[in-house]
């Protein structure tokens, strides 16, 4: 799905990747994890072409797309969210959706409101109805975006994601800022997403572990600008050098 | 030669109301549309001192000086009643704000000195010329470019080895901290803005000579202020220093090679510039 | 029932307009038309600052650029394809703004773009003044209101108020066109570029694209404003694209309320208003004027439009009023 190959990104003087050699697979959900400063959210912006990278490939459904632009990569098929949840405030709940709908059917070329006609079609206002209900959001619509609480800015992003039907989920922080009951119910959103009939793989960085083992089915493990670990969430708890980084060498020799 | 002479003069005449427009962004972050404004109501402002032609070099000197202290006093009012208020939200709503204050500005010196043209003759001493190397230049050139050196010289001196200058700079670079140690910073930002509309003020006391005194005189020079701000880096009045130098040299050689169209290749330059360098010569500075 | 409040407003204000020359005097008539032309003019800027996020100061350039296309085609003596003059100005107004959006958005927003398009303006002025084929300086004048022919009716415009009802036409035309773009697809897509351009991108937005072809539009409709001005004011000269035309548009649209679509229009008729109220007093005119704009910043951010949708609002709905409130208020810069 996507492949990235001996990544290297600094930002001015300080070298924030070394080296980074991933693979993700289709179709599942994978976890990018690593105390903080490790370089994972600058992983995901070399991913997603938020920023570029000085040496090495990032390929996308095979594709090379190092040079391509965000925007270009989100047609493919990328879908991303923010740690901070970005969304469009002075829109209401519903216009977030319906402007990521409409954005999708262009780059698709599907067309189905006809040019003259000013507001969007029944078909996208139907469609955003849709995702609205999944997020639980559908009582919500017509608040601006800007009085939602946070948890619901977080999922309506997520809608926005979504509306783009995206072939790879790539989530920056899905919990951050979240209190346990909102997490459990992300958590619980996120699967239902993912789960093994969609086909949708997904990438993400988090903090919060409860969330990690509950969804992933592989883990690669980063600190400081490199990628120390990477397996399945049994081969990193019994993995010697994330226990040192983790818990720090005295622990792991008490 | 002469071309060289000519371009410097309007290049230290730039600078001098360039380099108070520059430090209110380095403190600020504000892009004053009002500064030319200022500029002028500090030429008025000493030409009523001094009359139509002023007596001595001292006297005009002194006029500019009283201007400057005028203009700082105007300025802090300013900076307390508007300029704070709208640090803080989008930039473009600044401009709107300082472009309020120059209307203003202008309906005031409408009010107070009328529609008129007035003009002022240099004072004794520096009305000739002198012959350098054999070549005529005009004194008054030669008192615009000393000003413009001292006011450089000065300046430099004051924010990169002065107490005064390194106290604004940590404001500048991090108001919170600066309090956490102890500076004052709502006094320390408004000397420094004082101290900035000054600037404005004098020039417009020292440019006074040879100038038509009218209510669209800020205009002209804020442009070239503008352009001389943005070339030379925001905030950044070394840079402002040399993109006002280059700049008078071009216009300089523009009035050489095509008199029939003064200042365009000023403006040409300037967007070519700013299409190949954004962020100016020296970059952008916190001061 | 915020919607017919101002929809019956802005009926009246429509109806007031047209029949105008039958109860006001001739200066009335003529600052009218000229308002009419400007509003259109700030509509065109505002469809770049409130939608594109793009600020440009030197929309006057354009505005210019449209007039004298006007000014010496008529001139030339081709006063009988009058309509196809106007589409000529918009064009060439839409390909110079494109070339300019080219070069200068890949580079430059914010106020290195304020900046730029300052200078590119003042360069066209001067440059301008200096042309003698032009008229240089004094411009030209005397510029002939021609006949304008709609397949089988001509109308001489030259007569009596025919000019007037016809800005009134042409004028309505353009607004229908600008808010059509603006609430369209195209309109709510420009919309998330300015609410956060990073997060469009994430959409698959060419944000770099939308901006530019924006810019062209606006540009366009600029110029086409500028050329209904020349034959309405008889005269151009360079000072038809001085910085005060560039800033025209900003001051009406902060007046106004960027926010709002009709903000532009409402800030440019008060505008006029207050400086016909203020014509004879030399320099508190300005002042005034500058102090009201000032008051506007400070105090309502969200220009006049912005006032009267809190109010209408609050009276139909409190809850959802401050709601919207607080969705439209200014919004700090962070970082």
């Amino acid at each position: 799905m996507i492949r990235l190959h001996s990544v290297d990104k600094s930002y001015g003087a300080l070298k924030v990747l070394h080296g980074i050699e991933a693979e993700i697979l289709e179709g599942e959900t994978f976890a990018i994890i690593g105390p903080n400063g490790a370089g994972k959210t600058t992983l995901f912006k070399v991913m997603t072409g938020e920023v570029g990278c000085e040496a090495g490939t990032v390929e996308f459904l095979g594709k090379d797309v190092t040079k391509e632009p965000a925007y270009r990569r989100t047609r493919a098929g990328m879908g991303r969210t923010f740690q901070m949840a970005r969304i469009f405030k002075e829109m209401t709940a519903e216009e977030n959706i319906v402007v990521a709908i409409e954005a999708r059917a262009k780059n698709m070329g599907q067309r189905d409101t006809p040019w003259y006609q000013v507001r969007p079609s029944r078909a996208t206002v139907d469609e955003a109805g849709e995702i609205l209900a999944r997020l639980s959001l559908e009582r919500k619509a017509r608040i601006a975006a800007a009085q939602l609480s946070h948890g619901d800015k977080k999922r309506l992003e997520l809608g926005i994601t979504l509306a783009g039907r995206p072939k790879v989920l790539m989530l920056d922080e899905p919990t951050a800022g979240m209190s346990p009951s909102e997490r459990v119910g992300v958590t619980e959103l996120i699967r239902s997403i993912s789960g093994k009939g969609s086909g949708l793989t997904v990438i993400m960085t988090e903090h919060d572990m409860g969330v990690i083992f509950g969804l992933a089915d592989r883990i690669m493990v980063m600190n400081q600008g490199r990628k120390i670990a990477e397996g399945s969430i049994d081969d990193i708890r019994a993995d010697p050098v994330v226990r040192d980084v983790y818990l720090g060498k005295e622990a792991h020799h008490a | 030669m002469f071309t060289l002479v000519n371009g410097l003069t309007t290049g230290m005449a730039v600078f001098l109301v360039a380099a108070g427009l520059t430090l209110v962004f380095g403190i600020m972050r504000i892009l004053n549309f009002a500064h030319g404004a200022f500029f002028m109501i500090g030429a008025y402002v000493a030409s009523s001192l001094v009359g139509s032609a002023p007596r001595s070099v001292l006297a005009l000197v002194a006029a500019a000086v009283v201007a400057a202290l005028v203009v700082g006093v105007l300025g802090i009012v300013v900076q307390r009643f508007v300029l704070r208020r709208i640090q803080h939200v989008d930039e473009h709503y600044m401009l709107i704000a300082t472009f309020a204050v120059m209307l203003v500005c202008v309906g005031f010196v409408k009010l107070v000195w009328g529609l008129e043209f007035l003009s002022v003759d240099p004072p004794p001493g520096i009305d000739t010329g002198v012959d350098i190397f054999g070549l005529f230049v005009p004194s008054f050139s030669l008192f615009i470019i000393g000003s413009g050196i001292v006011v450089f010289l000065v300046l430099d001196f004051v924010i990169h080895r002065a107490w005064a200058g390194k106290m604004i700079t940590a404001i500048a670079r991090d108001g919170w901290m600066a309090e956490l140690l102890g500076i004052n910073v709502p006094a320390g930002i408004m000397a420094a803005v004082g101290g900035s509309f000054a600037l404005a003020g004098l020039a417009g006391g020292l440019l006074l000579p040879n100038q038509t005194l009218s209510p669209a005189l800020g205009d002209t020079f804020l442009l070239l202020a503008f352009i001389t701000v943005v070339i030379g880096g925001l905030g950044n009045v070394r840079g402002a220093f040399i993109a006002a130098i280059l700049l008078g040299l071009i216009d300089g050689l523009n009035t050489m090679f095509l008199p029939a169209y003064p200042g365009v290749a000023v403006y040409v330059g300037m967007v070519a510039f700013l299409l190949m360098w954004p962020n100016g010569i020296l970059g952008e500075s916190r001061l | 029932m915020n919607r017919t409040i101002s929809g019956a407003l802005l009926a009246v204000l429509a109806a007031a307009l047209v029949l105008l020359p039958f109860w006001a005097n001739s200066g009335l008539v003529f600052l009218a038309g000229t308002t009419m032309v400007v509003a259109v003019f700030a509509l065109s800027w505002n469809l770049l600052f409130g939608y594109a996020g793009l600020a440009s100061f030197g929309s006057g350039g354009l505005f210019s650029i449209g007039a004298y296309t006007m000014a010496v085609t008529l001139r030339g003596g081709y006063e009988g394809q009058f309509l196809l003059l106007i589409a000529l100005s918009t064009a060439i107004g839409g390909a110079v703004a494109f070339a300019i959006g080219v070069v200068a958005l890949r580079r430059s927003t914010g106020i290195f773009l304020a900046i730029l398009t300052l200078a590119l303006a003042e360069l066209l002025r001067i440059t301008l003044a200096k042309i003698h084929w032009l008229g240089a300086e004094d411009g030209i004048p005397s510029i002939v209101r021609p006949k304008a022919s709609i397949g089988v009716a001509t109308v001489d415009l030259a007569q009596g108020n025919h000019y007037y009802w016809f800005l009134c036409v042409a004028c309505a035309l353009l607004v229908a066109l600008c808010w059509w773009i603006a609430h369209g697809r195209f309109g709510r897509t420009l919309r998330t570029i300015r609410l956060d351009t990073e997060r469009a991108a994430f959409m698959g937005v060419d944000t770099h694209r939308y901006r530019l072809v924006a810019f062209t539009i606006s540009g366009a409709i600029a110029a086409c404003a500028g050329s209904l001005f020349a034959p309405w004011a008889q005269i151009v000269t360079p000072d038809i694209g001085n910085m005060m035309r560039s800033t025209q548009p900003i001051l009406f649209t902060l007046l106004g309320g960027a926010s709002s679509f009709w903000g532009p229009m409402i800030g440019a008729f008060l505008f006029s208003a207050i400086e016909f109220s203020t014509r004879t007093l030399v320099g508190i005119q300005e002042i005034i004027t500058g102090g009201i704009l000032l008051g506007v910043v400070l105090l309502f951010p969200t220009g006049v439009a912005g006032a009267w949708n809190a109010l209408v609002a609050r009276l139909a709905d409190p809850y959802r009023a401050e709601a919207k409130a607080k969705a439209t208020t200014l919004r700090p810069v962070k970082e």
